[in-house]
């Protein structure tokens, strides 16, 4: 143990992971480039390294790439991942109000928090939850990502049957491309360019930060501009941050539970977070959501670092990556001669806990760098917008390029900024569509997994307990704002305006 | 004035024609002798952090040891499309061999059949085979089935029963157990997911009974004693898998492996795939390259452009058939 401790603070291994998380969280705060990049990049640079560093290197970028994207999200509606694109809810709304710098620290110390709390859990109980994570079969999934399509009523703002149309267009987008049990194309007319489906960062992208631009292109072509907002360099006091400990409590588990089951994305466990933290506030707190409101941050950004820890358990247990990242992840550890599996931590007790230690100091590493970064990157509120405007398409378009070298990306951004500026500009709300293509192909792959294995049997979603009590809530929440009203209505009573998270 | 300027644009154009004609006819001796003279870009068709990815970038990291003058490699990874996208670039690319492209099975023998693709095996120039994996059918280990043999006889007696899940559709896990399917008129039940790690996942999840992944994926989990291999689909055994019998070890005729190579644009002269053959030739056998392949549990595996040709078309063909018997293409 000693051995293990002397080996992590080592000063070439405390440079290693401080240099991985500033990486990661430029490389996740630049759209276009992303942390999965940054690992795969600097893998054949660790090949000559030792095993702690090596791995600690990696771990860095790791939980540094999932906050980075926070920065950009929040300042310039670019998530520059698709981990932060929930925290634009909240995040860009609260700097468009001034409040950049405390939506910015919220962020930091949230992403804090679910880091920590994360990597206890992945420290205590790792093996007991891992087995829990293999129970998510086709019918779980499909089951968990139905309950997240619930959440369409709390991201739609005011207008819920405009988000849900919205939300079906997204599942629409979702089927373009192979499809994935059957192999065969649909709505790619030929191109090759979309048989893997539309990029889904480039879309994003465009979305929300090429359809901003147009917006303020057009504000300022017809003289609606806002008045100017100046950033203030806001802190946030200790007793403040402490306020909000359900917030942080609630997505670290969230994050956590869904980091766990292989294969469902931190995107999802952002929303999710976002969503229980809607249902559970006051009913007059309720109403702020989405208008800019430091518990929208904090939920999001703490789930989405709560999701590393999770994510660990069963790349560590049982040597399956959850996601992208992780898998490369994977690839780095192999290198480095570790084989990650249920041998790991009989034959190589050390080495685990050196990767524990490790990932507590990567996260106090990504709460200084952080924090010390919200001084300065606020500033960019403050750049007069003839000078920003270009800098951020130039930004969105080199990216969306720079992703897989491809200009058909570029295109895609393109169109979907055009698509995004429409829409916002009859007021459909934009999350549910990007909702809708995060959990179309997990449900429909899924749904048809299923049936394929219960030979067109449907009664195993309700046969299942975990798929069923997912199926029960989501269903609960589709109908219980009807039943409220018509309750109002039958009493007689006004129906109350109020947008009521579903 | 005007008049002068203009003569002298005619004088620098005629020049740049002649420089150009000049350099452009010169013999190819001495083109291959000064090949290359700038870096190199190996497009891989997949993200980065892949198998395929990995090992072009461990290659690459030793290649400016062996190629001529000393010039580098660089990695440029294109992604999309299942490796389409990628490799028909590669095929599009001037046949210079500065833009060469590392291909897989999926890409090059698949895909034409399904996508339409501008290229084919045929019309590549193949430089040579660096890895090939085969594919193993494992089960978790409270199976009841200990061998093949065991196996093979309650799916006969039990068709359309057994579940298993392979890295996704119309992939070589998928295709090479059609081919035995045809061939044995076994029925199984196919459920693809995207990838070999949800594959193993649902495996060990219980939620099939059986899955077609690469050894290099399922090494870990058969060390572990967490499940079972029971037969080989690909064409040899990889280290640690001995014991474990080929299908054509049993009298079915199914053997294809996940095998990566690099290929040309076509029309690249010959003398400049020799240069790059024979460097990556090199390469492969470095033992830095060993070292990495080893850790990543692939397996270096060597073929000459003609061999790698034969086996692109051998791929390429069985797979048109198996596709076509599966109902996928017409």
């Amino acid at each position: 143990m000693e051995q293990v401790l002397a080996q992590v603070f080592e000063m070439q291994t405390l440079v290693l992971v401080f240099a991985g998380v500033f990486l990661g969280v430029v490389f996740s705060a630049i759209p276009g480039l992303t942390a999965t990049m940054g690992i795969a990049l600097l893998i054949p640079y660790t090949f000559s390294l030792p095993q702690v560093p090596a791995i600690s290197m990696l771990l860095g970028i790791y939980i540094g790439g999932m906050y980075g994207g926070s920065i950009t999200a929040i300042l310039i509606r670019t998530p520059g991942t698709p981990s932060a694109a929930a925290t634009l809810l909240d995040g860009y709304p609260m700097a468009a109000k001034g409040q950049a710098g405390k939506a910015l620290n919220y962020a930091t110390i949230g992403s804090f928090v679910g880091g920590i709390i994360s990597c206890i859990i992945l420290i205590l109980i790792a093996p007991q939850l891992a087995a829990f994570g293999l129970k998510f079969g086709p019918a779980e999934f499909f089951a968990l990502a139905v309950f997240g399509l619930s959440i369409v009523g709390t991201i739609s703002g005011k207008n819920v049957v405009k988000g849900l149309i919205v939300a079906g267009v997204g599942l629409f987008i979702a089927t373009i491309g192979m499809d994935p049990i059957g192999g065969v194309a649909r709505f790619t007319f030929g191109s090759i360019n979309l048989t893997s489906g539309v990029s889904f960062i480039p879309a994003l992208i465009g979305l929300f930060a090429v359809s901003q631009v147009i917006k303020e292109i057009e504000e300022k072509a017809t003289g609606h501009n806002k008045k100017k907002i100046k950033y203030k360099r806001e802190r946030i006091s200790l007793k403040e941050t402490f306020s909000y400990w359900k917030e942080f409590l609630r997505a670290s588990v969230i994050g956590t539970f869904i980091g766990i089951i292989p294969g469902t994305g931190t995107s999802i466990a952002t929303f999710l977070s976002y969503n229980e933290s809607k249902r559970f506030a006051k009913p007059e707190r309720r109403k702020e959501y989405g208008k800019g409101i430091p518990e929208g941050v904090i939920a999001t950004e703490t789930s989405n670092n709560a999701v590393t820890g999770g994510a660990l358990i069963p790349l560590l247990t049982l040597g399956i990556p959850g996601d992208v990242v992780t898998a490369v992840i994977l690839g780095g550890l192999l290198i480095q001669g570790v084989t990650p599996g249920p041998l790991l931590f009989q034959n190589n007790g050390p080495l685990v806990y050196s990767l524990f230690i490790t990932l507590i100091i990567a996260n106090i590493f990504m709460l200084l760098i952080g924090l010390f970064a919200v001084r300065f990157v606020g500033k960019i509120v403050d750049v007069p917008k003839n000078v920003l405007l270009p800098i951020v398409v130039t930004l969105c378009f080199i990216g969306s390029y720079s992703l897989s070298n491809n200009l058909f990306d570029v295109w895609v951004a393109l169109a979907f900024g055009v698509i995004g500026y429409l829409l916002e500009k009859f007021n459909y709300p934009l999350p549910p569509l990007i909702l809708g293509i995060i959990l179309g192909p997990i449900i429909e792959s899924n749904l048809r997994r299923t049936i394929i294995e219960s030979s067109g049997d449907l009664s195993v979603f309700f046969t299942r307990p975990i798929s069923a009590v997912f199926l029960t809530i989501a269903i609960v929440s589709f109908l219980y704002p009807l039943f409220k009203d018509l309750w109002r209505k039958l009493k007689g009573k006004e129906s109350i305006e109020e947008d009521i998270p579903a | 004035m005007k008049l002068v300027m203009k003569k002298l644009a005619a004088v620098g154009f005629a020049a740049m024609l002649a420089a150009g004609c000049s350099n452009s006819s010169a013999s190819t001796d001495e083109k291959a002798a000064s090949f290359p003279e700038r870096d190199i870009e190996i497009i891989v068709p997949y993200a980065p952090g892949g198998t395929t990815d990995t090992a072009s970038r461990a290659l690459t990291s030793v290649i400016s040891e062996y190629l001529p003058n000393d010039y580098n490699v660089n990695v440029v990874n294109k992604e999309g499309g299942a490796g389409v996208i990628g490799t028909t670039e590669v095929f599009n690319a001037k046949p210079d061999g500065y833009k060469i492209g590392m291909t897989t099975v999926g890409p090059m023998t698949i895909k034409p059949h399904t996508d339409n693709t501008a290229y084919s095996p045929e019309t590549v120039e193949p430089i040579i085979q660096v890895v090939a994996t085969p594919n193993v059918l494992v089960v978790k280990k409270d199976a009841p089935w200990q061998t093949y043999e065991e196996w093979l006889e309650y799916v006969k007696a039990n068709p359309g029963k057994f579940t298993y899940s392979t890295t996704g559709a119309g992939l070589t896990q998928h295709i090479t157990m059609e081919a035995f399917s045809a061939q044995t008129g076994v029925k199984l039940k196919h459920v693809p997911y995207e990838g070999g790690a949800p594959a193993l996942a649902a495996l060990l999840g219980g939620h099939v009974q059986g899955a077609v992944i690469q050894t290099v994926e399922a090494m870990p989990q058969i060390e572990s004693g967490e499940i079972r291999a029971l037969v080989n689909t690909g064409s040899f055994k990889s280290s640690g898998l001995e014991d474990v019998p080929l299908l054509t070890e049993k009298d079915v005729d199914v053997a294809s492996d996940v095998w990566t190579g690099l290929i040309a644009p076509p029309d690249t002269p010959e003398d400049v795939i020799k240069v790059l053959h024979d460097s990556f030739k090199k390469a492969l056998e470095d033992q830095k390259v060993i070292d990495t392949f080893a850790k990543l549990g692939v397996e270096p595996s060597y073929a000459s452009p003609d061999e790698f040709a034969e086996i692109m078309k051998k791929d390429y063909d069985l797979n048109e058939e198996i596709l076509k018997a599966a109902g996928i293409i017409e």
